[in-house]
């Protein structure tokens, strides 16, 4: 008796399941993988409030793990945790991660990855994704020509690799746009995040004569520099830096993953996704230009709307350069 | 336009060189008593993030360094308890400092991310922009001054004073300095506590001056740095001075080297203080057959029971 009902239930369940067909969201569980704190400032909160954004949106359960260096056996160690506990989309948010999560991709057939700012991927559970940061870096780069008295403005750099070359291209095509006259000169503090290499990199531009500052950092250093100089400040990532320097931030090219998150997941439940390379550009809203209200000129200000409206028209994009610096840009690409 | 940035080249090798000195003398005094210390690096953290948060809390800026150098000197007493009261392996006790120290100061830093300061330390003299070296030198912030004591004071306290005598003795062979009465433990618990307290105050400097605002891992990496230098300058306190102008003066020179338009790599710069740490070690260990001025005892842990 017992038996026959154990056996009616398997075939009820079994049937149940057939005939679900489409998934739904309670079948899925994302976990997010940070390299940084989760409230940063920067780059981890970027993601952090996307991962929020997407647990509001699609009602997701999400969970998320802090500070996990770029090494493959400690991304590995944190997604098998995940994955134990029946998560089935995994997010590794650094470019670190890049070789542990196509090894994961095999192993882990039914589980989905997505990696950020890499470039590897299959046609199946591995995909890749980034934005094209360099879009609302030119508009960021009209605002700084705008602002510069000295013609002057300096930027400080993480590594001299494509990604944050084109990013310092576009930006000074921007400064281009609106003062022909003005210099972008970068200084390389060789790491993402580094409060006292950022400051001395900033204070040493601002030794040339700089009165305007952009960053491709994450931390606000470079902010906390301008405002005791009186300089300009572009931040980076989020407008949270801002706090740490009013005075001088004009606004910053942000990141805001949540849209992107909530269209991936739609796309793992409705069984669309196929992996692949993900570049989206401020059409998306996956990148976008802040700015403060009344740091920058009115008339430059609309300037600066029209573009990024084209932009996102796909009517213009700044030229990708990552070769070789343009002619108003003083520095090296080969230090 | 070159001179301004001769200036602020001198300017930044001083902020960089008063960071790594303070931490690396009070490492000294430390080792002179035969413990070594690894926890630098959380040290200097423990004193940043508590400093940064009165400083905040109170807008009192005296306060704020006293909360931050006591707090790292407490926080280096786990170490001394662990070591001298419980004669536990100093390597493995100094590295859970620094894991432990770090984790400490993102955690009570939370909220204080990237929070402005209202009052900071300042400079002494109210030239804001020096023009000259005397200048320079003369409008220095007031911890680059009290750091210029410390080092007299370090180097009067270890030749000419009845406690440098003892802490030199128990830290060269602390077996002996127990037969001669000396109270070893408490000579080697002080000495790692008051390493603590210049840590600390070395954290103060970072966080409410030189980098005035607080995130997480804001040290990153400068206590090795200074525990390098203490090997450089060979337990001495003048030598270790000189040593922390070099390596400051390296880290200055990083971003300025590319605004000079020189074609040297930074890479090269950046890996130069390692580089002559472990040259003068190799020199020493060739010319003074391994007399590096490490005192004989340090990380051997004093048990009077074995004597």
């Amino acid at each position: 008796m017992r038996r026959s009902w154990a056996v009616g239930l398997l075939i009820i369940s079994i049937l149940a399941m057939a005939c679900g067909g489409a998934a739904d969201v309670d079948d899925y569980k994302a976990a997010f993988v940070y390299v940084g704190p989760a409230d940063d400032g920067g780059w981890s909160q970027a993601h952090d409030v996307g991962r929020q954004f997407l647990a509001d949106e699609t009602g997701i359960e999400t969970a998320y793990t802090e500070l996990i260096p770029e090494d493959a056996t400690e991304f590995r160690t944190v997604a098998e945790a995940y994955i134990e506990q029946g998560y089935n989309i995994i997010f590794g948010t650094t470019f670190g991660y890049i070789d542990a999560m196509a090894e994961m991709a095999e192993e882990y057939p039914d589980v989905i990855f997505l990696h950020c700012s890499g470039y590897l991927s299959n046609d199946s559970n591995f995909g890749n994704y980034f934005g094209k940061m360099y879009q609302p870096r030119y508009a960021s780069g009209m605002a700084a020509g705008s602002l510069t008295e000295t013609n002057k403005i300096g930027y400080v750099a993480a590594f001299p690799i494509p990604e944050v070359i084109r990013g310092i291209n576009a930006f000074a095509t921007g400064v281009k746009e609106v003062n022909p006259d003005a210099t972008v000169e970068v200084v390389w503090t060789f790491t993402w995040f580094g409060p006292e290499e950022e400051t001395q990199a900033a204070n040493a531009l601002i030794e040339t004569g700089v009165d305007v500052l952009a960053q491709h950092q994450d931390s606000p250093s470079t902010g906390v520099v301008a405002e005791a100089n009186g300089a300009k400040w572009i931040s980076y990532n989020t407008v949270y830096g801002k706090e740490a320097a009013p005075g001088a931030f004009v606004g910053a090219p942000v990141w805001d993953w949540g849209p992107y998150y909530v269209d991936v997941v739609n796309s793992i439940i409705n069984d669309e996704f196929a992996g692949g390379a993900y570049w989206g550009g401020m059409e998306t809203g996956l990148v976008s230009w802040y700015e403060e209200q009344g740091t920058v000129d009115g008339v430059v200000s609309g300037d600066i709307r029209s573009k990024v409206l084209a932009m996102i028209a796909g009517e213009f994009d700044p030229p990708i350069i990552e070769e070789e610096f343009i002619d108003n840009v003083i520095g090296t690409v080969n230090p | 336009m070159i001179d301004i940035q001769l200036i602020g080249l001198l300017n930044a090798t001083l902020q960089a060189a008063t960071l790594l000195f303070i931490a690396a003398l009070g490492e000294l005094i430390t080792e002179k008593s035969g413990i070594l210390n690894l926890g630098v690096e959380g040290m200097i953290s423990v004193g940043a993030v508590t400093g940064f948060m009165t400083a905040i809390n109170t807008e009192n800026i005296f306060f704020a360094v006293l909360v931050g150098v006591l707090s790292s000197s407490v926080f280096a007493s786990i170490h001394a308890l662990v070591t001298v009261v419980l004669k536990q392996d100093q390597t493995v006790s100094g590295l859970i400092l620094t894991i432990l120290g770090l984790a400490l100061s993102s955690l009570l830093g939370k909220n204080y991310v990237g929070r402005k300061l209202v009052t900071k330390l300042e400079s002494v003299t109210s030239i804001t922009e020096p023009s000259n070296i005397i200048e320079v030198l003369i409008s220095q912030n007031i911890i680059f001054y009290v750091a210029i004591v410390l080092m007299i004071g370090t180097s009067f306290l270890l030749k000419r004073t009845m406690f440098g005598r003892r802490l030199e003795a128990v830290g060269e062979d602390s077996k002996s300095s127990d037969s001669m009465g000396l109270k070893v433990a408490k000579t080697q618990f002080i000495a790692t506590c008051v390493g603590g307290a210049f840590a600390g105050l070395s954290g103060v400097y970072l966080t409410l001056s030189y980098v005035p605002y607080w995130t997480d891992n804001m040290t990153s990496g400068r206590g090795w740095i200074a525990l390098a230098l203490v090997i450089f300058g060979g337990w001495k306190p003048y030598r270790t001075a000189l040593g922390a102008i070099l390596f400051g003066f390296l880290e200055a020179l990083v971003p300025r080297l590319q605004t000079y338009g020189f074609e040297l790599s930074p890479y090269i710069v950046k890996i130069t203080p390692y580089v002559i740490t472990i040259l003068v070690l190799v020199i020493l260990t060739i010319y003074k057959g391994g007399k590096t001025g490490a005192p004989k005892n340090i990380g051997v842990p004093f048990f009077r029971e074995n004597r």
